[in-house]
């Protein structure tokens, strides 16, 4: 017992906690997206917590995620604004009576469709009160523009895990990404639907394209082989997460398949 | 004051009792003898209300026992198991208090009946430090704290199978100051000493029926005996006032 | 004396868990913080609040249980109460998501506390032959195999919710203590334990004539099925108020009589308030726990400690003797 606590606390992170410039807004970031999201936006100095998934902000305290916060932790955070990445299950419990208890203000932030994920960045400034750059439009279009040669590759399935089979469903901003670049997604549902690989090969895929643990894809990747099926395996953490991010990967994974077409 | 069964039966799963019409006298120490799985605990069983009767009546003093509620069939009858069970953690003085449990409290009934059984100096240990034989003398002093003024019928099953012959003369001794006060006394026993010496009236049980009852003096022979267990019996003197017969080796 | 002794360990060691939940805790930095902070205070009491009464409602019902089928592994979670009480209460949620409704607190504690009822009574319908009644080890393997059946019938059941409502049910099953509780669960948990605890104490010779075996308790006047129908429902009220407001958890329910009768001997008197401290106190020791190991995980599941830190728990008490048999 005693040796996996400190197992577990060495595992913590136990530098000192970066103050926030006195004055200005103390922001809470509940969302990994959201963290890089400011961090982009140069509003790092601002954040005084995260979820323990938040890359790139040591010093920064971990006070909760999406499903639970630590209350204690947040109020000794002194946060004015908390940032929620908006899914269907809501705010943590406890978290929207605690805030209007204590005048803290929780926006929540859409980030599931490749619209929300480009709008991010302006309206992640906006809750904070400052201007985003104008810049970053342009390199969103530059990494949708269409191409011309995805056809012969649809429809596709779009995997967010092979083992078990978890596909990308058609409202998720990477298939709108595929939609945008000229190709076709199956299934036509929303979310991220698990299957079987009966399931998988009854959509009569042309294409798989893994995006995650590439490892974990070889007994996929023999099925597909088997049946003549297209199998790809991309493994970038950029793609990933709807952060600012997400814009490089894409113009990465645009470039190599242009690359691939010439 | 009687107790007295008409036509009672029992079942219990594959095993069947009865019918059995029985009465016991009030004053009077009653033994039941039979051979294992013969019908004796069930037969004090019932005959105290502990189980359920399939058909015919138990009365005690024209009250069915079977009817009686809780509190008042503790008042009345008084009984010791086979085998007590000891809760952890519980002491030797609280497990005999719990015959008083629907009585006013009264330390010096617990006091006393501790003395009877010899256990007044393990008062304040607990009961699942004590052996078998020291079990039973709580559960023998728990009956005793029981008794009360209401007390009618006091059934004893087995009481001196894990008693030294000291303390199993004791209980004899205590189970005939219970008859004194007026008591039906049943007693449940494999011993023929305490049958011979301590009972006055003999119930000899086989296959769930009774096959003989009557004082022990003319019941309780080496002949029926022998006839009852398939194993020889004879006379033997000198271990009480009148001769006993104890099974012959 | 002996008992006089045993009444100031237990009050110092409650005072001291929850000094630990009031005083101690993790600084945003990392570091060990010690004292009073007046911005915390309203969360550390909250938690404390549904730490103690939860814990106290679990070991009872415990205590209840093992009293009952004198049964010393007996206890809320391991006969499956608490994951009756789960499944009820989950799948209260599904239905009322279908149809469109929210299940009320006072509603998930009613149906919870049927799903405990059920779990509690098929442990003993198939924990006892018609030949040797309630068998010590069948008791706990029917518990086993019901928490187990229940336990599959909640998965299935937040399977089936929304993504919406399943995050909510998924945390809350994995077990924290509330610093915010729900005031109309907490009412209803402590209206529960107020009753069962009055009704238990005032019982208490009962229950001590309980423990002995079927035909004695009867002789010495015990109501025996009354006594039973009273100790199921209080058993299975207590243990779904509790996982109402904490979620199922492990341990307490179990090692909390064991430490009191150790204390302070069996006699309910004495075990019944006893166990409720002890209850109190481990709950609120492993949210205590909780709340300064430092975990990258924003929080930690209050589960997690009470099954890491119960488990050894009882096999120490087993070790020593504690866990005492009922003897034939």
């Amino acid at each position: 017992m005693v040796l996996m606590l400190a197992a577990l606390a060495a595992c913590a992170d136990a530098t000192p906690a970066a103050s926030a410039s006195s004055g200005a807004m103390r922001v809470v970031s509940l969302s990994p997206a959201i963290t890089e999201t400011l961090v982009e936006l140069g509003l790092r100095d601002r954040l005084v917590g995260r979820t323990p998934w938040c890359q790139g902000v040591p010093g920064v305290p971990a006070l909760g995620s999406m499903t639970e916060v630590d209350l204690e932790r947040l109020t000794a955070a002194k946060p004015d604004l908390i940032l929620l990445q908006r899914t269907a299950m809501g705010a943590p419990p406890g978290l929207r009576e605690a805030a209007a208890e204590r005048g803290w203000r929780v926006e929540e932030v859409a980030c599931a469709s490749l619209a929300d994920v480009r709008t991010l960045e302006a309206r992640v400034a906006g809750a904070v009160g400052v201007s985003a750059s104008a810049a970053r439009e342009a390199q969103w279009e530059q990494a949708l523009r269409p191409l011309g040669t995805l056809s012969e590759r649809s429809p596709t399935v779009l995997l967010l895990s092979a083992e078990p089979v978890m596909a990308i469903g058609n409202d998720a901003f990477l298939a709108q990404a595929w939609v945008a670049w000229g190709g076709v997604t199956s299934p036509a549902t929303p979310g991220y639907p698990p299957m079987s690989l009966e399931d998988l090969f009854a959509l009569r895929p042309r294409s798989i394209l893994l995006i995650g643990a590439c490892p974990s894809g070889a007994t996929l990747e023999a099925a597909c082989a088997q049946r003549s099926i297209a199998f790809e395996c991309i493994e970038d953490g950029r793609l990933l997460r709807p952060g600012p991010a997400l814009r490089e990967g894409l113009g990465a994974w645009r470039e190599s398949l242009e690359a691939r077409a010439r | 004051m009687t107790l007295q069964a008409h036509d009672m039966s029992i079942r219990m799963g594959a095993f069947e009792l009865g019918p059995v019409s029985v009465a016991f006298e009030p004053g009077r120490i009653h033994g039941v003898v039979g051979p294992n799985a013969s019908g004796k605990t069930t037969l004090v069983r019932g005959l105290c209300g502990l189980q359920a009767i399939q058909s015919g009546a138990i009365t005690l003093a024209g009250v069915p026992v079977h009817a009686m509620a809780a509190a008042e069939r503790a008042a009345r009858i008084a009984f010791v198991p086979q085998r007590p069970v000891m809760p952890p953690a519980l002491r030797v003085g609280e497990v005999v208090a719990l015959g008083r449990l629907r009585m006013r409290r009264d330390p010096q009934a617990v006091e006393r009946s501790l003395r009877q059984v010899g256990l007044l100096e393990r008062e304040m240990d607990r009961v699942d430090a004590l052996s078998a034989g020291q079990s039973h003398r709580v559960a023998v002093a728990r009956m005793l704290a029981q008794l009360a003024p209401t007390t009618q019928l006091v059934v004893l099953d087995e009481p001196t199978a894990s008693l030294d012959p000291a303390w199993s003369a004791s209980v004899g001794r205590l189970a005939r100051a219970c008859a004194d006060r007026g008591c039906v006394v049943i007693v449940a026993t494999h011993d023929f000493g305490f049958l011979g010496a301590c009972c006055d009236q003999a119930i000899l049980m086989a296959e769930g029926t009774v096959r003989a009852l009557g004082p022990v003096a003319t019941v309780a022979n080496p002949e029926s005996l022998s006839a009852l267990f398939g194993a020889p019996f004879a006379w033997a003197h000198g271990i009480a006032a009148q001769p006993v017969a104890m099974p012959r080796w | 004396m002996r008992s006089a002794r045993g009444w100031i360990a237990l009050l110092v060691i409650a005072v001291a868990c929850v000094a630990a939940r009031l005083l101690v805790a993790r600084s945003l930095d990392g570091t060990l913080q010690l004292g009073w902070q007046a911005d915390a205070a309203a969360w550390r009491l909250g938690a404390v609040t549904s730490g103690a009464a939860a814990g106290a409602a679990l070991a009872l019902s415990g205590l209840l249980l093992q009293s009952m089928l004198r049964n010393p592994l007996a206890s809320p979670f391991v006969l499956g109460l608490s994951g009756g009480a789960q499944a009820a209460m989950t799948l209260a949620a599904l239905l009322a998501w279908k149809a469109g409704a929210q299940v009320s607190p006072a509603a998930s504690v009613v149906v919870g506390c049927a799903g405990s009822m059920v779990a509690l009574l098929l442990c003993i319908a198939f924990g006892r032959s018609r030949e040797r009644g309630l068998d010590p080890v069948s008791l706990v393997l029917a518990g086993v195999v019901v928490a187990a059946m229940l336990g599959a019938v909640a998965t299935l059941c937040e399977w089936m919710l929304p993504p919406s409502e399943r995050a909510a049910v998924h945390a809350w099953g994995l077990g924290r203590v509330p610093e915010a509780p729900s005031t109309a669960l907490l009412v209803a948990l402590l209206l529960v334990l107020g009753v069962a605890a009055v009704g238990a104490w005032s019982g208490g010779r009962a229950l001590d004539a309980m423990q002995l075996s079927d035909d004695e308790a009867r002789a010495v006047g015990v109501p025996l099925a009354g006594m039973r129908w009273s100790i199921v429902l209080g058993a299975s009220a207590l243990a779904a108020a509790a996982t109402a407001l904490c979620g199922p958890l492990a341990f307490v329910g179990l090692v909390a009589p064991h430490a009191a009768r150790g204390l302070l001997g069996g006699a309910h008197r004495q075990t019944v308030p006893a166990t409720l401290l002890v209850g109190a106190a481990l709950l609120v020791l492993a949210d205590a726990t909780r709340a300064i190991i430092p975990v990258e995980g924003g929080r930690l599941p209050v589960g997690v400690v009470c099954a890491l830190a119960g488990g050894p728990a009882f096999l120490m008490l087993l070790r020593r003797g504690a866990v005492g048999a009922w003897r034939a």
